[in-house]
């Protein structure tokens, strides 16, 4: 009996600690649970919710481009997407690549999405710059960009630099330049300007040893101390300048802030009502258990809530009708449990043996439907696109811990009530006596 | 009703309905390979561009003209506008538009209706090419998910049973796709998503059904096997209905939000949650009992 009490008055604790630290946040020293309304740290809110663009560029590249070609490439067209944001001080955007030949940018609250479109969109336009403003070379005259690392002089110390490969015409010319730029350096002007869309990426200065001759190998090399990030970096954006296909925008989702607000804050009211409709039905047709069918549902949010926040997953408005779907599901799996406790009792069975075979009888049935539906959700996962995704995660997510809350916490809780004395079967939905 | 009701001896009429009820989704899809499009193909499919403004005022059949004649210049003669939200917004669909024309339709809205920028609530645009990807990534999809539930259910149950499972799983899903033709709602990603989850969702029924034949089955041997159908299809009943409802409340409750792109998407997985309630009660039971009596009698 005082066991019984234990167990049931633990159970509570818990879930209210959970939900405590679900909506408060939690700092536990070593780890920080962020609250769930930290939409900073916590949950993510997609872009259909807060409102932003989703642009999507196709590499025209042809078709027959080797693979390796292609994804060199594509890792460029990242790079300077990335770039042209920065520049724009949208530095929370989001650039990734989506397929052999499309990169995605996500860009959160922006209110001219045609521009974003067209700036981003464009063209590269290289050129190498010297201090009083003329231009040496044309993206054209360079053949190539690659990061490298190596010793480059006779002390033999290793460090990242980035060699420029130019072509025939662009050498005379730039032997010319370095020529001029090596004897300017005591007036300091004996730097190369790389200029990409008006930005300048880089000025590095010609050493005074070219100031006779100019510098005169195809091979150039820049470096400055700079990290293999950094050397990667500023390779990809020389190379941009003879990026050998364009980009096409071929998808684009933008929404309006107030769009996005209206539907988060209607879905979740509509979150809100459907638990509390769904917890009046359970508590008026099962009773006892219908309050710790509740209970156990409490316990579901609550669980689904620190998930979201513990693995920061990105929640779109499908994502959240996926979960509010799944409080609907979650409760499926006690209806079948009570309906047969149900059973047993108008059997003869006693309290405590109906409610052992109510749930040893529904297992099989219970995980046969939900793994069904899981599959669902998993293929949908892997083949869907776009926020559908997120469904996917939040249903398939849903599942599980619907899954394992009825089966655990309803069985803890209703076991722990027979054994506090509570075994008028009236409570338990059956009539007094035996109708079987 | 519930106490004498026999699902075996109804089939037929059920038949009858459930026929009626897929016709539609049936036909269409049917139809598809052979270039009769009856669905309403949303952008993300079939490419386009679509704009949703909220123009303050009440979308009238005039306030259509207006908008169509706006846009003309720029999108041509092949433009849908109709309303959307609440009524006084109104939803915009052309052909795949570039930037700088989206930019021209916009400014072309903005003076015709003097509206601001905040006023343009979305804009989507999908270029045929990605609509096809999409496409195939949907069929794709739902092959996969279909034979891996296939290889489940006929690994947990006999074939008769799966074979019958399968059948209401086809079902449902055809009910929902002749909703999608009937209301002509937009078929897009989510709709992928609402037929997957209906594939789930709607053999949990037909589940706890047959669960409760193959107990009945042992319990009393002596009964035939139409009797045992029949008593188990009662004993689940109230079960089959109050997990329905639970799950009805929430998904019905999307549909009460008035978010378009959520509504758009509960409303066939509403029309499946009921349709596969209804299928596992009067068509799966008793077309397992209808397969067992042929396979009986062929001894």
């Amino acid at each position: 009996m005082k066991k019984s009490i234990l167990t049931f008055v633990c159970s509570l604790l818990v879930i209210a600690l959970l939900g405590f630290t679900v909506w408060h946040g939690v700092d536990l020293g070593f780890t920080q649970i962020p609250s769930i309304t930290d939409t900073e740290n916590g949950v993510r809110l997609g872009l259909d919710l807060v409102g932003g663009s989703i642009i999507t560029f196709e590499g025209m590249a042809d078709e027959d481009m080797p693979a390796e070609e292609l994804s060199r490439n594509m890792e460029i067209v990242v790079d300077m997407l990335r770039q042209r944001l920065d520049f724009q001080g949208l530095t929370e955007a989001q650039v990734y690549q989506a397929g052999d030949r499309r990169v995605t940018v996500e860009i959160p609250s922006i209110s001219d999405p045609e521009e974003a479109v067209q700036t981003l969109g464009s063209t590269a336009q290289l050129q190498f710059l010297d201090d009083d403003g003329n231009v040496i070379l044309e993206g054209n005259q360079v053949a190539d960009a690659t990061a490298e690392y190596g010793a480059i002089d006779s002390t033999g110390v290793k460090q990242n630099y980035v060699s420029l490969e130019l072509t025939d015409e662009g050498l005379e010319i730039f032997t010319e330049a370095t020529k001029k730029a090596a004897a300017a350096e005591s007036e300091g002007k004996n730097h190369i300007n790389i200029v990409m869309d008006g930005q300048t990426i880089s000025s590095p200065a010609v050493s005074s040893q070219y100031a006779e001759t100019g510098i005169t190998s195809k091979e150039v090399m820049i470096t400055g101390g700079f990290t293999a990030e950094e050397a990667g970096l500023l390779a990809n954006n020389i190379a941009l300048g003879q990026l050998p296909f364009g980009l096409e925008q071929v998808e684009m989702r933008s929404v309006g802030a107030q769009l996005g607000m209206t539907a988060l804050t209607s879905s979740i009211k509509a979150g809100i009502i459907g638990v509390l409709l769904v917890m009046i039905f359970m508590i008026a047709v099962y009773r006892l258990p219908g309050i710790v069918s509740c209970v156990a549902l409490l316990f579901y949010c609550v669980l689904e809530g620190l998930v979201l926040v513990i693995f920061k997953v990105n929640l779109s408005l499908p994502g959240i009708a996926g979960i509010i779907l799944s409080i609907g599901m979650a409760v499926d799996a006690n209806v079948v449990i009570f309906e047969r406790i149900k059973e047993e009792l108008r059997a003869g069975k006693t309290l405590r043996s109906a409610i052992d075979s109510g749930f040893h009888r529904a297992f099989s049935a219970i995980l046969d439907s939900n793994i069904t539906t899981f599959i669902a959700a998993a293929v949908l996962y892997f083949f869907g696109k776009g926020t559908i995704v997120g469904f996917a995660i939040t249903l398939g997510l849903g599942i599980i811990l619907s899954m394992f809350t009825a089966l655990t916490v309803t069985q803890m809780l209703l076991n722990s009530l027979v054994g506090m004395k509570v075994t008028n079967i009236r409570l338990y939905g059956a009539r007094e006596g035996r109708d079987a | 009703m519930l106490k004498t009701f026999s699902a075996t001896k109804n089939f037929k009429y059920c038949a009858i309905l459930s026929v009626l009820l897929i016709a539609a989704g049936l036909v269409a899809l049917l139809a598809a390979p052979f270039g009769v499009n009856l669905f309403n193909l949303d952008i993300d499919f079939a490419g386009g561009t679509t704009f949703t403004y909220q123009l303050g005022e009440e979308v009238t059949p005039d306030v259509i003209d207006k908008v169509e004649d706006a846009v003309a210049e720029v999108a041509g003669k092949n433009v849908s506008a109709v309303p959307t939200g609440d009524g006084t917004q109104v939803l915009i669909k052309t052909k795949s538009l570039s930037s700088e024309d989206r930019e021209k339709l916009h400014e072309a809205m903005k003076t015709a209706f003097s509206l601001e920028d905040d006023d343009r609530q979305d804009v989507q645009n999908v270029s045929p090419a990605v609509g096809k990807d999409m496409q195939a990534a949907a069929v794709k999809s739902s092959l996969v998910a279909a034979l891996l539930m296939l290889l489940y259910i006929t690994i947990r149950f006999d074939f008769k049973s799966g074979f019958a499972a399968v059948v209401c799983l086809i079902h449902d899903v055809l009910v929902m796709i002749s909703a999608y033709v009937i209301f002509q709602l937009p078929v897009n990603m989510n709709f992928i998503a609402a037929a997957l989850t209906i594939f789930g969702y709607s053999i949990n029924a037909s589940i706890i059904t047959f669960d409760r034949i193959r107990e009945n089955q042992k319990l009393s041997r002596r009964e035939s096997y139409e009797a045992i159908v029949d008593k188990s299809v009662r004993q689940s009943f109230t079960r089959n209905i109050n997990t329905t409802l639970t799950t009805l409340f929430t998904i019905v409750l999307i549909i009460f939000t008035g978010v378009s792109s959520l509504v758009n998407f509960a409303i066939p997985i509403t029309v499946g949650i009921v349709s596969g309630a209804y299928s596992s009660i009067f068509v799966a039971a008793p077309l397992c009992a209808l397969l067992k009596k042929h396979q009986k009698k062929a001894k």
